[in-house]
Parts: structure tokens; C-alpha cells; sequence
């Protein structure tokens, strides 16, 4: 039996709390911070606080209460972007997590529940998060008391990041407002993401081997807007071999969310470095790149040309070590080289020689394009590294000619595919962790669901809220379960029974598809009518109206149509 | 009784830590020491787990069972099997599944030793364990 007393937010809490950035009106979505901790530790720390914490816009007495505020604050960020009429709650703590001075687990967070085939669910065969099934359902689906099953996320935070140098060097956390968190860690973005996954940004799969959480073993909301380029096929409809093989198909797996994909242009610019092979037809498009350390970096508008295989006639002929044999097919174009045998300054100072425009490096084992790294100052064209799977594509074609481009793609947007869906996140191998649930690492500017804390992000959700959009996270400021793109009354009366001028008539306050009430459109009666008599008989043909489309019967329409006329409107 | 303590404690840091936990131990010649690793490393050294004693409110190294505890709590969190999870079928057809505490999202950090942090969200334990025990790939390779 838990200790209720200690879910209880503190006086100081509840002064500190009202010191947040109030709801804006029509902003509906409660979030509250279950504390899970026990007394003197965690959000209970009576430790003073952190001063300059304090001066960033926190204004906690306590590490405990900073660490409250903190967490509020980051729920209230989001909770004035989501509208659900059940309440959300998280279920928090701080606790000792793997710590040492060189390394830390810093906090995790997600969903405690999943739920399909629900009332009003858009999709009843796939998983939805818990608080996403409660706001389209529009009832609490888990219903407990705070610090049950009945809670929505849960977050767990490392306590030993304190500044200490034996946890992560001295690192610890800010819990400021005001993003001024110099080398720490900033704690709000960190929630901000994490709530992100627990309130929809994820899928329930294991990447590793393709399959779906369960029994029953459902596909989910997430996955159904996740798309691999390569085969056209979704998330939700791909064999568990599918789906494991999609997960580290590099840049060609995207979230083509309508609201997303819209929202695209907004926050990407324009300018993907890469590999743009323009011919032969069946292996045209965009390829991901690893950049190097030395030489210039590729720039827009880049080094177009054939791709030629290098050979230098020793050993492994393509690794591009040795002094190039088919200088001539080279000079002019861009040299594709093996990895391996030397280093890779070695190989672009080669193909220079031999010259080659640009260069490209064809991995040799599984994995990403690697990162190239070296000095050569001599060292005049730029180099860039394929993956072994896109060499191999590049090669397989190369007895009828490859034609590309090294360089920025000023057509494709930092972070999208070329035709403007957001990618995903799917490294290979999967093993490096954060497939799929994220954005990719290549947007630019970057975004908050990227799987790295970016120093340039602020305290928004950038295109996260876009994708809540998409799940089913619809705006609808008035919580009567009709989106505002569809609803006529904004904001609606959603009282039980209709009311007129103080008398109620007992009779049900229909809510109608188009998201007005009977109340509603009394209302309107009454803001249309230039004098009493005009209301009543607006009334009365409204009432007649509800009762032959058979809304209301008789006895209900008299009830009304009393109430109208005995109410001193206008 | 603290010989047996010393070998649990070499156990379980190669059981969660692998190849770090091989470095803290020296390559075997610091697990033939004196004192198991956690007792005689001073707290702050690489490599070593430390814990908020919850008596004397300081840092210290973790205990062996301490690092199981996290050890095991990580793992947990990082789940992603559906072994063990029961879902319940409800009258209306609502299905739901308690997932319990895994398939969560991890952030993890760690420091080179030129002081640059690398950090990231993950959901499988291989990650985490890479990037906490500072084997991650470089940015960079050289060949």
C-alpha cells in the first residue's frame, strides 16, 4: 500500500506551480507529476538548491523542488498542446541509475500501458499508448489511484547526477528555465523527449528481431505511419523479417504522417549532404554519406560526374592504395575505392593523383557509412563514405555506368526524403540503439525526438507535435471529442441536461457530429433573435426540428420550448 | 566472508559492464589484488559505479549488489520481449497490456577523456551498454 500522504504535491509545489505559464484557454490536457519518492530522497531531497538553477528561472528551495518544478514545467509545455479530457499522469522519481565518472544512465521514461479495440479507437487492431487511448476514447481506459497501474508514463531519473566528479565527470543536472545549462545537463529537454516517446513518439517493437509487443502480437499507431521506402510497405502490414531488415535501412524509412509531411517545410531546411546518383534509372536517388576529417567538406552545388572504380593493380585492385592503373577512366570523374588496406587519406590522395574530382569510400563490412577521419593537408577533393550495401548497388550497375553528384542536394530538405516525408532514425547495425523512434540525426535544424540532446534546441516540440497530430492526438479545445477542424461550436456547452435561462428541462444535452449541442444552438437562437419573441419561436422551430429527425419526443420538446418562454432572454 | 565479496563484485562488473569492467580490472592483475575493485579504487575513478549512501547522503562506489540492482533495473527498463506480459481482454473487446516497465526509451551519456560528452536515447540494452562503457563508435575511424 503506498503512502498517499506522498503523492501530494507540497504547499510549496502547489506556490511554485502556479507560478508556471498558465493554460492558455482552450488548452486541455491536465499532466500531473506523480511523486513516487520516499521521503528525503529524490523529489523529497531537502538538499539546498542548485544556484544556478535558481538563477535560470527555478525557484525550487530544494534540489527536490527544482527537480518538481522542472518536471511541471516540461509537462505543462505539453500539455498545452494536447487536449484530452481524462488526465494524464506520470508516475516520476529519482533514482540511483548506473553512474560512473565517465559515464551515466541519465533517466528513461514510457508508456505503462498500451491499448487497442477500445471505444472510438480509429484503429482497433493496433496498440495506441495509454494516454492517447483515454483522450480517443474520451473515458480513463486504466482507471487507479495516483501511483497505480492507473498512471499513464512512467519516468525514471538518475539521482546521482548531481555534480559530483564521480558521476559523469561533474556533470549534473540544470534545472533551469532558461536553457543556460552550460555543460550539464538540461533536464527540462531531456522530459520534453522523453514525455514525447511516452505520450506517442514510439513504436512497441523489437527492432532486432521485427516483432511486435503482445499477445496478442499487434502492430501500433506508430508503425502504421512508418514507411519503407525501399519495398512501399508500412510498419503494421511487414512480415517480423521485414520489419527486423527495415530497421536499418538507412535513410529510406520515413514517417509519412499527413500532418508531419505538411509540417516539413516549416522546420527542415533545404541542403542533404550526399550521394546523388542520377543514372542508371533503377539505382537513382539520394544516398547517405559519412563525412571526413580532412579535405574541403562537400558543398552545394558538388562534383558531378561518372563513378569509376579505382584500380590499382595490387592485391585488393579497388582499395585505391597504390598508385591508380586506370588513371585515365579516373581523371575528371568520381573515384569509388574500397575500404581497407590503408587509411583513407591515403586513398583520396590516390585518386587526387589520379584525378579524380571527388571520392567516394565503399564500406567493406556491414554497418553506416563510417566517418572518415585522418589529415592531409594536401588534400584538395572532397571524400565521402558509402555503406557497404549502397556500394555494392553502385558497382552492380557500373558495367553500364553510374553518373552522380557529390555534394549538398539544395532539392532535398535535411532530414526528409525527396519527396518531403520526415526519416526516421534506422543506423545499422540496429544494435546502436534508437531505431525508428526517433527522427534522424540528419535533420537539420535539429529536432527535439532526434536521439541525441542537441546544444541548439530549445524548450519546443518542433515537428513532435505534428506527429502526435497523426496518431491521434487531434486538437479540440473544448474537449467535446469533436475536432476543432470539424467542430461548428467552439466552445461548446456540454452541460448534462438543457438548460435555458436558468431552468433546466431535463432533457439531454445532445451532442451533435457536428460538435454543437442542443444547448448550442439555443445559444445561437438567442444571439440571433432581436427581441424575445423571436427567441421563442427560433426555439420552437429548433425543438420541432429535434423532434422530427427524433432526437427529442414530444413531452421533452414542450419541456424546452416552457423553459425558452419563461426565460427572459433576450 | 570478504573474499567472496571481491569475487562477486569481479563477476557481476564483467557481467554489466564487459569490456570497461575488464579495463577496471586491470586485465585480471588488479582482480588478484589485495582489495576487489570496488573497495580499492578511490570514488571518482573510471570505470567504477558509485551510490548516494542513503546513511551518510555522500557518494561511495557501489556495493556488488547495488550494481546488480542497477545493472538488473536498466535491463529492465530496456525490455523489449514480450515474454512475461499478459494482456487482459476486457467485456467491451478492449484489449490492454501492462508492459511491465520495458520497452522504455534510455538516455545514457558518457565522456571521452577530451571532456566531450556523447549522449543518446536508446531502446536496447547493447546500445546502453556501448555507449556506458565508452565503446561506441568513434565519429571518426582512421582506415
Amino acid at each position: 500500500m503506498r503512502n498517499h500522504t506522498r503523492l501530494l504535491l507540497s504547499l510549496f509545489t502547489l506556490a511554485v506551480l502556479s507560478l508556471l505559464p498558465l493554460h492558455p484557454a482552450f488548452a486541455n490536457a491536465s499532466i500531473t507529476i506523480v511523486n513516487m519518492d520516499g521521503a528525503g530522497e529524490g523529489f523529497n531531497d531537502p538538499s539546498p538548491a542548485d544556484p544556478a538553477s535558481t538563477a535560470g528561472g527555478n525557484p525550487g528551495l530544494t534540489i527536490g523542488q527544482q527537480r518538481l518544478y522542472a518536471f511541471q514545467f516540461a509537462a505543462n509545455a505539453w500539455s498545452q498542446l494536447l487536449d484530452s479530457k481524462v488526465p494524464i499522469f506520470i508516475q516520476a522519481s529519482f533514482d540511483p541509475l548506473t553512474c560512473t565518472a565517465t559515464s551515466a544512465t541519465l533517466g528513461s521514461a514510457g508508456a505503462i500501458q498500451i491499448f487497442s479495440g477500445f471505444p472510438n479507437a480509429p484503429n482497433p487492431n493496433v496498440w495506441y499508448q495509454v494516454a492517447l487511448a483515454n483522450k480517443l476514447a474520451g473515458v480513463d481506459l486504466a482507471p487507479g489511484p495516483p501511483g497505480s497501474i492507473g498512471d499513464d508514463i512512467i519516468a525514471r531519473f538518475n539521482s546521482l547526477l548531481n555534480g559530483s566528479p564521480s558521476c559523469l565527470g561533474g556533470r549534473g543536472w540544470y534545472y533551469g528555465t532558461d536553457l543556460n545549462h552550460g555543460t550539464n545537463i538540461d533536464l527540462i529537454t531531456v522530459l520534453l523527449h522523453e514525455f514525447g516517446h511516452g505520450l506517442g513518439f514510439a513504436n512497441f517493437v523489437n527492432e532486432l528481431s521485427g516483432s511486435n509487443a503482445g499477445p496478442p502480437f499487434l502492430s501500433d499507431i506508430f508503425s502504421t505511419f512508418t514507411l519503407d521506402i525501399s519495398n512501399g510497405l508500412h510498419w503494421d502490414v511487414m512480415s517480423n523479417a521485414q520489419r527486423a531488415a527495415s530497421a536499418f535501412n538507412t535513410n529510406r524509412v520515413v514517417f509519412d504522417g499527413p500532418t508531419v509531411t505538411a509540417a516539413v517545410p516549416g522546420f527542415l531546411g533545404f541542403g542533404t549532404p550526399g550521394l546523388t546518383v542520377d543514372s542508371p534509372p533503377a539505382i537513382s536517388g539520394v544516398y547517405r554519406v559519412g563525412s571526413a576529417s580532412f579535405g574541403p567538406p562537400v558543398s552545394a552545388p558538388g562534383v558531378t560526374g561518372n563513378i569509376i572504380l579505382a584500380n590499382d593493380g595490387i592485391g585488393a585492385t579497388a582499395d585505391g592504395c597504390q598508385p591508380f592503373t586506370n588513371a585515365a577512366a579516373v581523371n575528371g570523374n568520381i573515384a569509388l575505392v574500397d575500404r581497407g588496406t590503408c587509411t583513407f587519406n591515403v586513398k583520396a590522395a590516390q585518386a587526387q593523383a589520379a584525378g579524380a574530382r571527388a571520392v567516394i569510400v565503399a564500406n567493406n563490412a556491414p554497418g553506416s557509412a563510417p566517418g572518415l577521419g585522418g589529415t592531409d593537408p594536401t588534400i584538395t577533393i572532397p571524400t565521402v563514405s558509402v555503406s557497404q550495401a549502397d556500394g555494392n548497388t553502385i558497382k552492380a550497375q557500373l558495367g553500364i555506368g553510374v553518373h552522380g553528384n557529390v555534394g549538398v542536394n539544395m532539392s532535398v530538405r535535411a532530414g526528409a526524403d525527396p519527396s518531403g516525408r520526415a526519416l526516421l532514425y534506422a543506423p545499422d547495425p540496429v544494435a546502436l540503439g534508437s531505431s525508428i523512434s526517433h527522427y534522424d540525426t540528419i535533420a537539420f535544424p535539429n529536432l527535439l525526438m532526434e536521439p541525441a540532446i542537441n546544444s541548439d534546441l530549445t524548450h519546443g516540440v518542433d515537428l513532435t507535435l505534428p506527429e502526435m497530430r497523426d496518431i491521434g492526438w487531434y486538437p479540440d479545445a473544448d474537449l467535446d471529442m469533436v475536432p476543432d477542424g470539424e467542430d461548428s461550436c467552439i466552445p461548446s456547452n456540454l452541460a448534462v441536461n438543457v438548460v435555458v435561462g436558468g431552468c433546466d428541462s431535463g432533457v439531454a444535452n445532445t451532442l451533435f457530429t457536428n460538435g454543437c449541442t442542443i444547448s448550442d444552438q439555443i445559444a445561437q437562437c438567442a444571439a440571433g433573435a432581436g427581441n424575445h419573441g423571436g427567441f421563442v419561436s427560433c426555439v420552437a422551430h429548433l425543438t420541432n426540428d429535434l423532434k422530427k429527425d427524433g432526437t427529442i419526443s414530444g413531452a421533452q420538446k414542450g419541456s424546452i420550448q416552457s423553459c425558452a418562454a419563461g426565460a427572459s432572454i433576450p | 566472508m570478504k573474499k567472496q565479496q571481491r569475487t562477486a563484485s569481479g563477476v557481476l562488473w564483467v557481467a554489466a559492464f564487459g569490456a570497461v569492467a575488464l579495463l577496471a580490472l586491470g586485465a585480471g592483475s588488479s582482480a588478484a589484488a589485495p582489495a576487489g575493485p570496488a573497495a580499492k579504487a578511490p570514488v571518482g575513478a573510471a570505470g567504477m559505479q558509485v551510490f548516494l549512501d542513503p546513511a551518510t547522503g555522500k557518494m561511495r562506489p557501489a556495493t556488488a549488489q547495488e550494481m546488480k540492482a542497477m545493472s538488473d533495473r536498466l535491463k529492465g527498463f530496456l525490455s523489449r520481449s514480450s515474454e512475461g506480459l499478459k494482456a487482459q481482454e476486457h467485456p467491451n473487446g478492449m484489449i490492454s497490456l501492462d508492459l511491465q516497465g520495458g520497452f522504455m526509451n534510455v538516455w545514457v551519456a558518457s565522456v571521452s577523456p577530451d571532456g566531450k560528452v556523447t549522449n543518446a536515447c536508446v531502446n536496447n540494452y547493447e546500445a546502453a551498454e556501448a555507449i556506458l562503457s565508452g565503446q561506441a563508435a568513434p565519429a571518426y575511424e582512421e582506415q
